[in-house]
C-alpha cells in the first residue's frame, strides 16, 4: 500500500522519531522540559569543544552559556530543518561563536535574547564535573611515575613517543605501549562512570 | 546507549586536543563525541590529565653515563642475566610440581603470564628449543564487563576457559562480534585455546594478527605465545624475533621472554 492511500495520521506512523527530533519538535513548541533535556544533553560536548578548540577553560566556561542558549533560540524559531542533523547544527553554533570571539577578542552578546530561558540547568553539571575531575585525578596518582611522565610529555608538550624515548632514553616501543596503557587507565575511569550517567542519551519523557 | 566502542576517540583524541588533527576531520570527530558519551569521556578525560599535569614540573631529559659507567653497568647486567638464566632454568625444572589452578575475579583483561603447564605434556629432550616452549594457557583475569549482550558471551566463553574446556571456549568466543570492546581479547584466548588443542598453524596465524594489529593489551602476549610456537616447531629464527618483540614491549612476560631468549641462545651454541 502507498503511504498515501493509508488513513494512519503522521504521528501514528510506523517510521520511527529519534530522540532529536522529538527533542527540536518539543522545543519549537514551547517544552520547558525539552528545553532543560536539551541543555543537560549538549553542556558537555560544547564545554569539551570550546576547552580543545580554545585552550582556555575560563572562556569554555563563559561562552558555553552562551552557545547553548543561541541555540535553544534558534530552534524556538524553528531554524533547524533537519532535526537529526541537531547535534551538528549545535557544534556549528559553538564553532561559529567561538571564532567570532577570536576575531574581535570579545564577548558578543545577541540581539534577542528572550528572558525565559533555562539558564538554572548550567549548575546542575558541576557536582558531576567534580567527580570526573577527582577521578581521573585518582587515576593520574595510581599511575607508574615513568607512565605519568610519558603522558605528560605527550599531552602537556605534545611530544610523539620516539621524541619522548630520546628525551628519556628509553625505546620507542617501550613509550608507545606504556602511553596506551596509562590513556586507557586515566579514560577507563571516567568512561565507566559516563556509561551510567549520560543525561544526553536518555529518551525525551524517560526518567535514567 | 550508543554502540560505538571508543575506537574513534582512541584514533583522534590526542592529535584533536592538540590541534594538529586536520579542520575536517574534527569537525567530523566533534559531531561524533557530540552523540557518544563513549568518546566523549576520552575527551574529558585527557582534557582533564592535561590540566592536572600542565600543574606539574616536567622531568629533565636523562643524561647518558660516562664511559666507565657503561662498563660497569654492563657488567652488572650481564651478572644480573647470569643469574636470571640459572633461576630460570631452576623455576622450570621445579614448578611443574606446583601447579595451580587458573582462577582470578580480579584486575584487568590483559592476559596473564601462567605459572604452570595446566595439562601434562610430553617432556620433549632438555637440549632441544621445544623443551623450552611453553604451551601452556596463560592465566586470565576477568574484569567487570559493560555492554551486555556482547560481554556475556565474552565471559560464557571465558568462563569455559577458566574450566580448562578449550573446544566450547572456541566456539563460545566465536560468537563475539568483531567490532566488541573485547573482540581481541577473545581472538586472542581463541588462539592460545587452538594452541593447547594443537591447531599450531592456525593458533599462529590468529595470534599473528593481534600482534600485527599494534598497540593492545595482548599484543605482548600474543607475541610471546608465537615465540612459544615457533619454538615448539624447532624454529629458532622466529622464535627469537618473537621473543625480542615481546621483551621490546617491557610488559608482563618480559622477563620470561628473555630467560628464554638466553636459554635458547645456549642450545643454539652448544649445537
Amino acid at each position: 500500500m502507498l503511504a498515501h492511500d493509508t488513513d494512519e495520521p503522521a504521528s501514528l506512523s510506523h517510521e520511527p522519531i529519534s530522540d532529536s527530533e522529538a527533542m527540536v519538535c518539543a522545543i519549537a513548541r514551547g517544552d520547558a522540559d525539552a528545553e532543560r533535556e536539551f541543555a543537560e544533553r549538549y553542556l558537555r560536548p560544547v564545554r569539551a569543544m570550546l576547552l580543545a578548540r580554545s585552550r582556555n577553560p575560563d572562556l569554555a566556561a563563559d561562552l558555553q552559556q552562551d552557545v547553548l542558549l543561541d541555540a535553544l533560540c534558534a530552534l524556538r524559531r524553528g531554524q533547524l530543518r533537519d532535526a537529526t542533523k541537531l547535534s551538528a547544527f549545535v557544534a556549528a553554533i559553538a564553532r561559529n561563536l567561538l571564532n567570532n570571539y577570536f576575531r574581535s577578542q570579545k564577548k558578543t552578546e545577541p540581539l534577542e535574547r528572550p528572558d525565559d530561558l533555562p539558564c538554572a540547568v548550567f549548575a546542575f553539571d558541576t557536582v558531576e564535573q567534580d567527580q570526573r575531575e577527582a577521578r581521573v585525578n585518582e587515576a593520574l596518582a595510581d599511575l607508574d611515575p615513568l607512565d605519568r611522565t610519558i603522558l605528560q610529555l605527550t599531552l602537556v608538550e605534545g611530544l610523539k613517543p620516539g621524541a619522548i624515548a630520546q628525551r628519556l632514553q628509553l625505546s620507542s616501543d617501550m613509550v608507545r605501549q606504556r602511553k596506551v596503557r596509562a590513556t586507557r587507565r586515566v579514560t577507563d575511569m571516567i568512561r565507566g562512570q559516563s556509561q551510567t550517567e549520560v543525561p544526553g542519551h536518555i529518551a525525551l519523557g524517560k526518567e535514567t | 546507549m550508543t554502540p560505538c566502542t571508543g575506537i574513534p576517540a582512541e584514533r583522534c583524541v590526542e592529535p584533536y586536543l592538540q590541534g594538529t588533527l586536520p579542520e575536517n576531520e574534527a569537525r567530523s570527530f566533534e559531531e561524533h563525541y557530540f552523540d557518544c558519551p563513549v568518546c566523549l569521556a576520552q575527551v574529558e578525560a585527557l582534557q582533564i590529565a592535561t590540566r592536572t599535569l600542565a600543574r606539574e614540573p616536567l622531568p629533565p631529559p636523562r643524561r647518558v653515563m660516562a664511559w666507565p659507567m657503561r662498563y660497569a653497568a654492563a657488567a652488572a647486567i650481564a651478572a644480573a642475566l647470569l643469574l636470571g638464566i640459572v633461576g630460570f632454568l631452576h623455576l622450570r625444572a621445579t614448578h611443574s610440581a606446583t601447579a595451580q589452578p587458573m582462577a582470578a575475579q580480579r584486575g584487568v583483561m590483559a592476559p596473564q603470564p601462567q605459572p604452570a603447564p595446566l595439562m601434562p605434556q610430553a617432556e620433549p629432550p632438555s637440549n632441544t628449543l621445544a623443551s623450552l616452549a611453553d604451551l601452556s594457557l596463560p592465566a586470565y583475569q576477568a574484569e567487570h564487563l559493560r555492554g551486555a549482550e556482547d560481554s556475556a558471551k565474552f565471559t560464557e566463553g571465558m568462563s569455559a576457559y577458566s574450566r580448562h574446556d578449550c573446544p566450547l571456549a572456541v566456539k563460545l568466543l566465536a560468537k563475539v562480534p568483531t567490532e566488541a570492546r573485547f573482540s581481541a581479547a577473545a581472538q586472542f584466548y581463541t588462539g592460545v585455546c587452538q594452541m593447547h588443542l594443537g591447531h599450531r598453524e592456525v593458533a599462529a596465524s590468529r595470534l599473528g594478527h593481534i600482534a600485527a594489529a599494534g598497540d593492545s593489551p595482548q599484543q605482548e602476549a600474543a607475541l610471546y605465545y608465537l615465540g612459544q610456537l615457533a619454538l615448539a616447531q624447532d624454529d629458532a629464527a622466529a622464535a627469537k624475533r618473537d621473543l625480542s618483540l615481546a621483551v621490546s614491549l617491557h610488559g608482563d612476560f618480559e622477563r620470561r621472554a628473555r630467560a628464554e631468549l638466553s636459554a635458547l641462545d645456549k642450545i643454539s651454541e652448544s649445537r
